[in-house]
């Protein structure tokens, strides 16, 4: 079961919603699509990072957004191997 | 260690946000709150993500945008069932070179994770988001290292590649 670390806590609702309709999105959209969640409420999708920060930032100011990749499934997990950090 | 020098800086998206904020307030920027970090950075092939330390981003009071699931943090585990989600923010940075003029690379815009790194020698991991970008040679025998990129600027760092 995937943990969330302490920081992300502004960010639960979004985190939430965009991960209960990420099977959707992949539907929807191509991989590699950014999507913009602010609470539950998906904003929109983009081509690039910036343009979905830009979106971001215009929507809601410096209240909590998330700005997240569509990506394949089974392919959403990073690793850093070896590091006691 | 392969390292390197590092800056890291609040991604230009943020910035103006930020910059906005404090314009509106009628605030100058605060003093203690840096805009940028120069940082010891180890070359990490070992890291998909390039890891900026949590306590410097909480300096600069940027906010996650995004988050992203790791495994094999601290050698627990590799298994995905493992992962833990950490913050991500964007981010800009640039690998330095032996001199203060020598740029390796200038990233506009990245997305970077943050979480504590309580090590002396370096407090960035560059993983193979930025690597993927460079030329990285390793000479074992002389224990020296030579990096290097092609590309002199990349606006923008893709975690998910998008179809072709």
């Amino acid at each position: 079961m995937t943990t969330m670390h302490t920081a992300l806590q502004p960010l639960e609702a979004e985190i939430i919603a965009f991960e209960a309709k990420l099977p959707i999105l992949r539907q929807q959209f191509s991989i590699g699509t950014y999507v913009l969640f602010a609470g539950s409420r998906m904003l929109g999708n983009f081509k690039t990072y910036r343009e979905a920060l830009h979106a971001g930032y215009a929507e809601v100011g410096l209240d909590p957004f998330l700005v997240k990749q569509i990506c394949r499934e089974g392919e959403d997990v990073q690793h850093v191997y070896g590091l006691k950090a | 260690m392969p390292i390197v020098r590092a800056k890291f800086r609040i991604g230009p998206e943020s910035l103006i946000a930020m910059q906005a904020y404090f314009d509106k307030s009628l605030e100058p920027w605060p003093q203690a709150v840096p805009k940028e970090v120069e940082v010891a950075a180890l070359i990490d092939t070992g890291a998909s993500v390039t890891i900026l330390d949590h306590q410097l981003i909480q300096r600069m009071r940027h906010q996650p945008r995004g988050y992203c699931n790791i495994s094999g943090f601290d050698s627990k585990s590799s298994d995905q069932a493992d992962a833990t989600s950490y913050p991500n923010y964007e981010m800009g940075l640039t690998l330095l070179g032996a001199t203060d003029d020598d740029c390796i690379l200038d990233v506009e815009a990245a997305q970077i994770v943050g979480h504590d790194i309580p090590n002396k020698n370096f407090s960035a991991i560059i993983g193979m988001d930025v690597l993927a970008h460079c030329n990285f040679q390793l000479d074992g025998p002389n224990q020296c290292f030579d990096l290097s990129s092609p590309y002199a600027k990349i606006k923008e760092i893709r975690s998910v590649k998008a179809n072709s």
